[in-house]
Order: C-alpha cells, then sequence, then structure tokens
C-alpha cells in the first residue's frame, strides 16, 4: 500500500476520513511567564501609585501648614531639573524650546491660582476628597504601562490627574500654596510618566528596581509625616500591586493558550 | 476498484442559509453536489429561507425541490438563530418528504444548524460540511467556535474540503478526528477549456480573479503591478472582480495607465472562463484559502498559476502545475518573474497538457460518489431519538454551554412530542416523489443500465463525452 500524502489531487486508496501521521502540526503558543517578570512589570503600577500619594500627601501637608510652598517648589524644580538633564539626551526639542515651554507653564499656573483657589467654595470637602479619589483611581487604570489594551490612553489618564489637582488644590488657603501644589501636579502627571517610560527602556533592569524602591521610600516618608492615616492605603496598595496580582497572573497565565495553523490569515510582512 | 454493491437509495435533504438565487461558492456546492446525487439515484431536496419574493417550492433541473421556507433573514442573509421555533415547520418537511439524511452546509449557516440538531432528535442522521477556515485568536471567532462545538457535538459526520480545513474544524469544534471526512470541492472542467487563440501573441498577459477585499491580499498587488510594470514593458494586467479595496487599484491603474491594467469590475461566473484564456499568467494574492477553486478554473484553462502558499493551496494542485510564493511582495514578484520568464522562453508546460491533467481531477461526479459513501457509513450509525442517549453527548462542551444544550435539548423534545400530538406523524400527507423517469440526465456519472437496475455495477471515472455535450451548466455564481 503506497504511504499517504497529504494533497488531494492524489487519488490514494484509503478512506476520506483518514487520520494521516502529519495531522494536526499546530504549534500551541504560549507565553511563559515568572514570577519575577510579572513583578517587574507590576513595578510601574507602583510608581503611578506612589506618583498619586506623593500628590496627596503634599496637599495635606500644605493644608495642615506643616510644609511650605516654597520647600514645595524647591523639590519639583530640583527633581525637574535633575529629570531633564538625565533625559535630555532622548528629546528631540531644543533647549531653548523646553525652557520656553516651561515658562508658558509657570506663568499659567500663577495666573490661574486664585482662580483655582476659589473654584469649589461652595462643595463640601467630602465631595471634593471622594472626586479626588475616583478620579485618581481612573487615571491609574487609564495610564500607559506599556500592554497594548484598548483601556490605555495617556491623554485621558493625564487629563484626570490635572483635574484631580485641581480639585485637591481649590481647598488650599493661599495663592502660592495652590501654586507649589499644580506645579508640583504637572510634573508628577506630565513628565513622572516620561521619565519612568525612559528609566525602563533605556537604564536597565537594575537600576529602574532602585528607582522603584526610591520613589516607595520618598512616598512612605511623606506619608508618615502628613498623612500617617493613608499609610494602611499605601501598604495594602504594594502587597496587592506587586504581591497577589503578579502571582495570580503567572497562575492564570498556565491556563491561556493560543493555537496557530496554517488556516490562519497570513500577516502581510511592511518593509 | 469496481465494487458491486446494492445501493441504497438515501432521501437527503441539504439545508443552509445561503442558497440560489443567492450567488456564491456554497450555493454552487449545493446544486452541484445535489444535482450529481439525483443522478445518482437519491432523492435530495434543498431547505434555505425567502429570498425577497421567492417563497414556497419550487422545482429546479431534474427535480430538486427547493423549499424556500418564510423565515426571514437576521444578519448578512442568516435566520435568527432562535433553535426551537422552526421545530414544527422542518419536522411537517422531515416527516412528508421521508427524509433519512440531514446535510446542512456552511458555519456560518443557523438554519443549517438547526434543522441539524432537530434531526438528531427526531432520530434522523446528520452530515456537516464545513466550507470555511476559522482562526483561534479574536473574539469573534472565539464566539463562532463556541457555537459551532455545540452544534457539532452531535452530528454524524463531518464533510471538509482539505486536510487544513479538517484540522481546523477538529480543533475548533472538537470532533472526533474519525468522524471527519476530506472531500475536495469541484468544478466543471468542460467549461474550463484552453483557447490558446484568444491571447495576445506579442504581450503577457497576468490575470487576477478574486473578490477584492483584505482576504484575498489585494493590498499585496499594486506594489507587485508596479514592479512588474516597470521591469516588463510587455506584461499587462487584467484584474477581474469587485469589492472595498477597488480604490487601490485604481490608483495603481491612473499611475501605470489603463492599458496595462485593466479593471473589469464584478465578472458573473460564465463569463469568467471568458476572462481567463486571454491570459498567459494566473496571479492569486489570497491571504487565507480553504481550497482555492480559483487557480483550479485558472489550470484548467491552461494558465500557469502564481499563488500564496497559504492554508489548503498547497494540498490543491501537484508542484509541477503551480508555483507557489509568501504572502509578501517580494517573493510574489520574484515567483512571477520566474512565470513571465518561463513564458517569455516557452519553457511554459503546453496549456492542453495541464487541462488533461486536471480534467479527472476534482469532478461532481467523483465529489457525489464520496459524499455517498459518507451517507452509507452514516446510515449504519445507531441514531436513537432518546432523550437519556442524547443529554450525555452535550457533556463535552463545557459547564455553561453544555447545562444550556441539555435544557434546550430536552425543551425540543418536548415541543416535539407537543407536535406528536397536536399534528400526528401519520395525518401528515407524503409529498410524492419526482418522476423517476424524468431524471435521467446523469453527468455521465452512471450507465443508463445500471440506473435500471439498481443491482449492477456503477460505473465511475471518466465522464461519458457523448452524454455531457448536452449538458450546460445552469447555475451561475458570482466570481469570489
Amino acid at each position: 500500500m503506497t504511504e499517504w500524502s497529504r494533497v488531494l489531487w492524489k487519488k490514494q486508496p484509503y478512506p476520506d476520513n483518514y487520520v494521516g501521521d502529519s495531522f494536526l502540526r499546530v504549534s500551541k503558543k504560549r507565553r511563559e511567564v515568572t514570577y519575577g517578570q510579572a513583578f517587574y512589570s507590576a513595578t510601574a503600577v507602583t510608581q503611578e501609585i506612589c506618583s498619586c500619594l506623593i500628590l496627596v500627601a503634599v496637599f495635606c501637608g500644605l493644608s495642615e501648614g506643616h510644609m511650605k510652598a516654597a520647600g514645595v517648589l524647591t523639590f519639583t524644580a530640583v527633581l525637574g531639573v535633575t529629570g531633564y538633564f538625565i533625559t535630555r539626551s532622548q528629546l528631540r526639542s531644543s533647549a531653548r524650546d523646553d525652557i520656553k515651554l516651561v515658562c508658558f507653564y509657570v506663568a499659567l499656573i500663577s495666573c490661574a491660582s486664585p482662580v483655582v483657589k476659589s473654584l469649589t467654595g461652595s462643595v463640601a470637602t467630602d465631595t471634593i476628597n471622594a472626586c479626588t479619589t475616583a478620579l485618581l483611581l481612573l487615571r491609574i487604570v487609564h495610564q500607559d504601562y506599556g500592554a497594548l489594551v484598548a483601556i490605555v490612553n495617556p491623554t485621558v489618564s493625564h487629563n484626570l490627574g490635572v483635574f484631580a489637582s485641581v480639585c485637591l488644590a481649590s481647598r488650599l488657603g493661599s495663592d502660592r500654596d495652590v501654586f507649589a501644589l499644580m506645579t508640583l501636579a504637572v510634573a508628577l502627571f506630565a513628565l513622572f510618566p516620561g521619565f519612568r517610560k525612559y528609566c525602563r527602556t533605556k537604564l536597565g533592569t537594575t537600576l529602574d528596581l532602585f528607582f522603584t524602591i526610591v520613589v516607595v521610600t520618598v512616598t512612605a516618608a511623606g506619608l508618615w509625616l502628613y498623612a500617617i492615616h493613608l499609610m494602611p492605603l499605601l501598604a495594602f496598595a504594594l502587597v496587592t500591586c506587586n504581591g497577589i496580582i503578579p502571582a495570580l497572573f503567572v497562575a492564570l497565565q498556565r491556563h491561556k493558550q493560543n493555537i496557530y495553523g496554517p488556516w490562519d490569515e497570513a500577516q502581510i510582512e511592511d518593509k | 476498484m469496481e465494487a458491486k454493491v446494492k445501493k441504497q437509495r438515501h432521501v437527503i435533504c441539504m439545508v443552509s442559509d445561503f442558497f440560489y438565487p443567492n450567488v456564491g461558492g456554497v450555493e454552487e456546492h449545493i446544486f452541484q453536489l445535489s444535482q450529481c446525487l439525483l443522478g445518482r439515484g437519491h432523492k435530495v431536496i434543498v431547505l434555505t429561507h425567502v429570498y425577497g419574493d421567492r417563497r414556497g417550492v419550487r422545482h429546479m433541473t431534474n427535480g430538486l425541490k427547493v423549499y424556500y421556507l418564510p423565515i426571514q433573514p437576521f444578519y448578512s442573509q442568516s435566520v435568527l438563530p432562535t433553535f426551537i421555533t422552526s421545530i414544527p415547520l422542518l419536522r411537517n418537511i422531515f416527516v412528508r418528504e421521508r427524509v433519512t439524511i440531514i446535510h446542512g452546509h456552511s458555519a456560518f449557516s443557523t438554519m443549517a444548524h438547526e434543522a441539524m440538531n432537530l434531526a438528531r432528535a427526531m432520530g434522523l442522521k446528520s452530515v456537516f460540511t464545513d466550507h470555511s477556515l476559522f482562526g483561534f485568536a479574536d473574539m469573534s471567532a472565539i464566539v463562532t467556535n463556541n457555537f459551532l462545538a455545540i452544534s457539532l457535538a452531535d452530528v454524524n459526520h463531518c464533510i471538509c474540503v482539505s486536510y487544513v480545513g479538517k484540522e481546523n474544524t477538529v480543533l475548533r469544534a472538537n470532533v472526533d478526528q474519525e468522524k471527519v471526512s476530506v472531500i475536495p470541492n469541484a468544478l466543471d472542467t468542460q467549461v474550463f477549456m484552453p483557447d490558446p487563440d484568444q491571447r495576445p501573441k506579442d504581450k503577457i498577459n497576468v490575470i487576477v480573479m478574486s473578490r477584492l477585499q483584505y482576504r484575498k491580499g489585494v493590498d499585496l498587488q499594486p506594489e507587485i503591478i508596479r514592479r512588474i510594470c516597470s521591469r516588463y514593458p510587455q506584461v499587462n494586467f487584467i484584474i477581474g472582480g469587485d469589492g472595498p479595496k477597488r480604490s487601490i487599484l485604481e490608483e495603481v491603474r491612473d499611475e501605470v495607465g489603463s492599458d496595462r491594467l485593466e479593471l473589469l469590475g464584478a465578472v458573473p461566473h460564465a463569463n469568467v472562463h471568458g476572462v481567463l484564456v486571454k491570459g498567459h499568467i494566473f496571479l492569486n494574492t489570497s491571504l487565507t484559502e480553504a481550497f482555492c477553486i480559483a487557480i483550479c478554473e485558472a489550470v484548467c484553462s491552461g494558465l500557469q498559476v502564481v499563488s500564496t502558499n497559504v492554508g489548503g493551496i498547497p494540498e490543491v494542485l501537484p508542484s509541477r502545475l503551480i508555483l507557489l510564493a509568501h504572502p509578501n511582495v517580494d517573493s510574489l514578484t520574484q515567483i512571477l518573474d520566474v512565470a513571465i520568464q518561463r513564458e517569455i522562453s516557452g519553457r511554459r508546460i503546453d496549456p492542453w497538457a495541464m487541462h488533461r491533467e486536471m480534467r479527472n481531477l476534482y469532478t461532481w461526479p467523483d465529489v457525489a460518489r464520496r459524499t455517498e459513501v459518507v451517507y452509507d457509513k452514516v446510515r449504519g450509525e445507531e441514531s436513537s431519538a432518546d432523550i437519556y442517549q442524547r443529554i450525555p453527548r452535550y457533556k463535552k462542551c463545557g459547564l455553561l454551554a453544555g447545562w444550556f444544550m441539555m435544557f434546550l435539548v430536552t425543551l425540543q423534545f418536548l415541543l416535539l412530542k407537543i407536535c406528536d400530538r397536536i399534528w400526528p406523524v401519520e395525518d401528515i400527507d407524503i409529498a410524492p416523489d419526482y418522476p423517476e423517469g424524468n431524471a435521467e440526465w446523469s453527468y455521465g456519472e452512471i450507465d443508463l443500465n445500471s440506473r435500471r437496475h439498481t443491482n449492477s455495477t456503477l460505473v465511475n471515472g471518466a465522464p461519458r463525452i457523448s452524454k455531457l455535450g448536452q449538458i450546460r451548466p445552469t447555475a451561475r455564481r458570482r466570481i469570489r
């Protein structure tokens, strides 16, 4: 008996429902993910949570008078300038344009500060707190952490963050405090994600992890000093984000598999 | 291999949402297969839904009875899958036509799935033909695959058009491998005769025939046309077909000139051969294809074929009749180059030699004979309508879908019992069969004597030319 071959044009002495050797040469592909990889990817979310908590901590410090606006501005300026020099090689715009942009922002925020200060005078503090919490949570959800999913939308995320900071700033006492908080918010929500991406792609895992630890430490210190009641929240976020969820992801990844075979639509390779 | 067998007469009911006057590959498949089965002495009826004002019962060539059921199409020519509302109507037809086998066509046809399921509930046999390939990755594929798995959990046999299709169906629908037969599509080789006088002597024409859509790789064509046109002044392109990607080809036509690239628009199937014989080379750029009858038609008409190596295409033709390329511009241009060089140097295979090789490769009588083997096999299978035996088959569908189907099957069982009470089987009139004497036309498939004496040997294989002279295909189909 002749050997069976996988062709239709040859008349073969086998029944039509014969199952040949070459049947099902499919490749089942599954991306293996270790706990380490899942943990490392989750640190981006940790940093984002920390940046939101820093904003809240500074707000608490400013509103209760433990913190001076000048201190906050110095802190922001030092970090901003340091970050700028680290990432300078990656930027396409000229230094002149960047300075112009910074001046524009500073002028805009300082002009807007008196308006922002009296913006929510008629609204209850509880409403503002609830609103800010919701907005910051939404910001964390929509932030771009490097995964290609539909929910990611950096523009929406940025706007939500700025809106939340406006809500908070409107409860502050003086124009200068409002100005300081808004400047910090722009730095945290507009510049920090870009810096984080730079760390991820250019500086390597070790430096990035070190950087994450620095951010977490600064956040913890800030909360300890100015908003001790939020410490449990930070602890909960850290445990969930870096402990439970990566473990769950690794456990569930086992069940996810894609089957590829010759029936798949060929992809047009672009050059 | 001739065997003396007592031929069993089946009463087959083809069910699909897709049938004439709709045009397409599935429609043609059902029609041609039905005609050949009629020619082999079986009784065949077709069920489909209404098409505009076409409703009720129609008789087509050789007494092929078509029921256009009064069920409105709901989405892309498929009826709304209600599963239970069509039970009384379908049951009545199955009883009055004394149907023994339900043969559903196309995974997209909800009516076919409903009818096959009801057939099992009534203790009849069901066969399903899958015409298409599906991926596994995207959302719509996941949903469709789940429904298919539910539907095929209780089917007697499946038929696929290629080995790739079989693998695909086995994986998608979780069907037993032994229950899937591979029976390729066929074409009417008598229509696709080479006619070398039709093509220009000093030029080389490249023909492309497909619906102009992404799946057919139309996005690859502009760059290929540009490169080939600038390299060979004597090579022209003729593109038949219409679709959403037409505009990108119109752009190229404006670049290279309408004498180099001719766009024909939609070509009715009856005219496809007329276009094919004008060319020397046929180019197929499909990105996925279960069988691809277009390349067979081209080879049969004596054209060199350049095609992408995707899906079932490498199984269809022996390597000497086809040039395969990877689905990208570089590879396709390179292989098209080879074909053009062969054409210029005269090293190509003679068109008539190609036609002779194709002539007996994929014929409808052969498809019918092989389908008949499937029918004979399922007839012998156990087919209890007992609900205790049916329900466990759905256990493999998973927890949620499985239980849901168990519920539906139970409901179906109850409705059938109610139907039995209101319209008892004895009270349903039996439809008279189409007079057998009129169904002499047999596609050259069966010797006239063998039809008179059902005990005698069947002759399969080479068509009888004298008979075929009288046959003209009545079916028309648009170009895919």
